[in-house]
């Protein structure tokens, strides 16, 4: 859908440029490129910055930990409430712009639903996250934290680091040199 | 044989750590601790009822909130029929500054609570009750003047919305000691904010 909307706006500016370039002077359409220019680059930017919050429940999760694919996911639980979740969550970003293939990150977020637009979104925003973030939308915990691992309380911050053949379960904070040796030692191990 | 005395000392340490927590069955601890009204209230003051509801929760944590009102109503709903609601919050505030005594007295107030709202200032009683989220609740059974912990856990299996439950723990549990059963299940994961503390 925004790919239409942006090839609309897109004939839209070539045509009124076509029009405007056969009566204004040489300067008045350099001054038109420019603004040309700026529209195009807010619209790029708009479309780095829309932020995309898929929803997620207990199917989704199990579907997601019995990957068979040789990636390696490093799947993050957090809410926009909780102040160790917040301090560790550029380090989640930073190993996804890291941009490794064979890596994906996943920020599963528990803020409640009705919180998305209000909180979640501009959080991302003002982080400026660009990792996947998805909202868990199974209100019965009890039915889907013993899925992500049998030793976690269901407490966050908690991360799940596992590929197809193994599993690791930090069930707390997260220094980030912690964070990157957990997530290398997966990586050399393939 | 120093290394063996530390060893055990650790050992110790944590086989008390872990036997603080109260199981269903066990005697529940008694406490008295102040009041947003300035009183202090005992777990004694209660023995002429056949139980409490014991709710650990707090001001800020958004499952506490999301099940405010629902507090409000076990209070409203049971009071009367002998199981009154005692909350507790167990935070401290240096950490979670919207959980003073002062921020209590305002919500208490603001939320119109018609039951008391402790302050756990020396963070004793929530480790005794092994309590770990906010909210966490402790269903206790008045067995003849003992008091006795029935069941532990969530209130219901669905924290952001009342509509959508389908598992009234709390609400059976008290069926169950009102019926002479003991509760099933007796204890239930408590989904929420993990309690503040100096660490």
């Amino acid at each position: 859908m925004f790919v239409k909307l942006f090839q609309a706006a897109e004939s839209g500016i070539f045509y009124v440029t076509r029009l405007c370039f056969q009566t204004i002077t040489r300067n008045e359409r350099f001054t038109f490129m420019k603004i040309a220019a700026l529209f195009f680059i807010m619209l790029f930017s708009l479309s780095a910055n829309a932020q995309q919050i898929d929803t997620f429940n207990t199917g989704d999760l199990e579907a997601l930990l019995d990957s068979k694919s040789d990636t390696v996911y490093v799947v993050n639980f957090w809410a926009t409430w909780c102040a160790p979740c917040i301090r560790e969550i550029d380090y989640f970003e930073e190993l996804h712009r890291q941009g490794d293939p064979l890596l994906k990150v996943l920020l599963i977020n528990l803020d409640f639903p009705n919180q998305v637009e209000g909180r979640v979104k501009p959080f991302m925003r003002e982080h400026d996250l660009t990792a996947t973030v998805v909202n868990m939308t199974e209100m019965d915990y009890d039915r889907w934290i013993p899925v992500v691992h049998n030793e976690w309380t269901g407490a966050i911050p908690a991360t799940l680091i596992f590929n197809k053949k193994r599993k690791k379960f930090i069930g707390t904070e997260v220094a980030r040199e912690e964070l990157f040796k957990a997530v290398q030692a997966f990586n050399s191990k393939q | 044989m120093r290394k063996l005395f530390l060893l055990s000392g650790i050992l110790l340490g944590l086989s008390i750590a872990v036997s603080a927590q109260l199981e269903p069955g066990d005697q529940a601890v008694p406490f008295t601790l102040k009041n947003v009204d300035g009183k202090m209230v005992s777990l004694s003051d209660y023995e002429d009822e056949k139980g409490v509801i014991l709710v650990f929760t707090c001001n800020p944590c958004p499952f506490a909130k999301a099940y405010e009102q629902r507090i409000v109503q076990l209070h409203e709903d049971y009071a009367a029929a002998g199981y009154p609601v005692v909350a507790v919050n167990p935070n401290d505030d240096m950490v979670s500054p919207d959980d003073t005594f002062e921020k209590m007295k305002a919500r208490a107030a603001d939320r119109d609570y018609p039951f008391p709202y402790l302050k756990d200032e020396a963070q004793e009683v929530y480790k005794a009750y092994g309590a770990t989220r906010t909210p966490h609740i402790f269903v206790l059974n008045n067995d003849d003047g003992t008091f006795k912990v029935a069941y532990i856990g969530a209130i219901d299996n669905n924290a952001m919305n009342a509509r959508s439950v389908t598992e009234k723990y709390v609400e059976d549990a008290i069926e169950a000691l009102e019926n002479g059963n003991q509760p099933d299940p007796a204890k239930v994961r408590a989904i929420g904010c993990t309690i503040k503390t100096r660490s």
